[in-house]
């Protein structure tokens, strides 16, 4: 009896948790022109899920807003990048989140997708969250080595999870 | 003039502004978008002794990948004739023997325009080191050229005057301040086979082998406007100082006249070997930060160039379709 009503609190929980993509912001490295700038966002603009780009050409940073329910792919979006000739400095997303909990190394599925959460201490998400991903693709090769040793819960699947620490 | 160039480098290298690598007459080592296509026409000329010698051009160019950039450009001039020029080649009958000898041909004589051939261009970006607003970017490129008309220079050039292949490497250092692009390569020049006409009416059958060369360059680039970056419809205004430089060793040049081949000494400056780096200072546009309009003009630095006069013009306008 104690063990159902467990269960049922947790499903409550489970069914309460919520997670949404506002945005994204990302810097590009290698950036020097008015040109290249462009050619990043017009790259990006290609992806099917990708509402809308505004690139900050003076400081080589960008937002990236998405259509609504639409699957976002991160991996394709720093793709983008390297396919316009560059590669990403940062890229964190701005999540609204509710009733996630997290837990330093911890695996979690945020809209359907593996998170590992790196130097976060155990709690639980609510409000928006920005979180930046970790690893070679997704920031510049120095920031890449420094999360590298602590990048390593595959979460026990076939392809890679996506490491994240939380931002804000 | 040659201290106004070295001038104009250390200003290049000492102004503190973003520098700038889409030069107007030489490839970075960075490579178009992935599915991109470049669509580049220019115009090339100069004054040959009241001739405007006129050279067209269409270039389109394509990423295959982030890494691979392929190009084709075609070439429509006024500066070959479909045969070479009959005073290249000079008969002597006189004395009841014959000889003959290269001479540098006339200048100025007309020419009516012509399809000379086409350039086929690849790059490969191995290396890239990126940073904010700074790249080193290392390139290799590979090139070969199909020209259906006959050049009578040594000097060999896949972009209008000899077919053949050549390869190379580029670096491109770009930090805030300063954007050099080094280049070296080589060029292998086909051999040319025809007929040459003499004064006489008398038709020969000849062989040149033209140099192989070795090419290398230094390009810098400056952005002038806008100071600040806040949109892409600010017109950029970029200025470039490259320079270009070949060396190339003596052509062979062999006529035959009935069942015996002569080999005639290449004794004329067109067809020994020789050395130089021109300079070519420009100015490019870029609109709505996808147009690009280049001029610029090159000019002899060290020694020159006998493949054309100086100053030797270029005019040009690029676009960028995103498929």
């Amino acid at each position: 009896m104690k063990r159902a009503g467990i269960t049922i609190v947790l499903c409550l929980i489970c069914s309460l948790a919520f997670a949404q993509v506002k945005k994204f912001e990302l810097g590009v490295n290698g950036l020097t022109c008015s040109q290249c700038s462009r050619n990043v966002e017009m790259s990006l603009r290609k992806l099917p899920f990708i509402k809308d780009v505004r690139m900050n050409l003076e400081h080589t940073e960008g937002e990236i807003f998405f259509k609504d329910n639409a699957d976002i792919d991160v991996q394709r979006m720093a793709r983008a990048v390297t396919d316009a000739g560059f590669s990403v400095r940062y890229m964190k997303g701005t999540y609204a989140l509710s009733g996630i909990n997290v837990s330093d190394g911890s695996c979690t599925t945020v809209l359907g997708k593996r998170f590992v959460f790196i130097n976060t201490p155990a709690h639980t998400l609510n409000g928006d969250v920005v979180l930046q991903f970790l690893g070679d693709r997704y920031m510049g090769k120095k920031d890449a080595r420094n999360w590298k040793p602590r990048m390593k819960n595959s979460c026990g699947g076939d392809t890679q999870p996506y490491y994240v620490t939380i931002v804000k | 003039m040659r201290k106004i160039f070295i001038l104009l480098v250390l200003l290049f290298t000492a102004i503190a502004a973003r520098s700038q690598e889409l030069y107007p007459l030489t490839q970075p080592a960075s490579t178009l978008p992935k599915n991109t296509l470049g669509v580049k026409a220019f115009y090339e000329g100069y004054d040959e002794s009241g001739t405007m010698r006129n050279i067209f051009n269409l270039r389109l160019m394509y990423g295959l990948t982030s890494r691979l950039t392929v190009m084709a450009t075609g070439i429509l001039s006024n500066y070959h004739g479909k045969y070479l020029p009959f005073d290249f080649i000079l008969h002597d009958h006189s004395g009841g023997g014959s000889s003959a000898s290269t001479s540098t041909p006339q200048t100025g004589i007309y020419y009516p325009y012509i399809y000379d051939g086409t350039n086929f261009y690849a790059q490969y970006r191995f290396l890239s080191s990126d940073d904010q607003n700074l790249h080193f970017r290392m390139a290799a490129y590979g090139e070969a050229a199909y020209i259906n008309v006959p050049s009578h220079e040594t000097e060999p050039d896949l972009s209008l005057h000899t077919s053949g292949a050549g390869g190379g490497i580029r670096a491109t250092y770009l930090r805030k301040h300063l954007a050099v692009t080094a280049t070296t390569g080589f060029i292998i020049p086909f051999t040319y086979n025809g007929p040459t006409f003499d004064q006489y009416g008398g038709q020969y059958p000849t062989t040149i082998r033209y140099g192989n060369a070795v090419n290398y360059g230094v390009s810098l680039g400056y952005l002038l406007f806008p100071r600040h970056y806040s949109s892409y419809n600010q017109t950029n205004w970029n200025i470039y100082l490259e320079l270009m430089g070949k060396s190339y060793s003596a052509a062979k040049v062999y006529q035959q006249d009935g069942i015996v081949t002569y080999y005639l000494p290449s004794t004329i400056s067109l067809l020994k070997a020789g050395s130089y780096v021109d300079a070519a200072p420009g100015i490019q546009w870029i609109i709505r930060s996808n147009t690009r309009i280049d001029l610029s003009v090159t000019l002899p630095f060290i020694n020159r160039s006998y493949t054309h006069l100086y100053p030797f013009y270029m005019l040009g306008i690029q676009r960028y379709f995103y498929l």
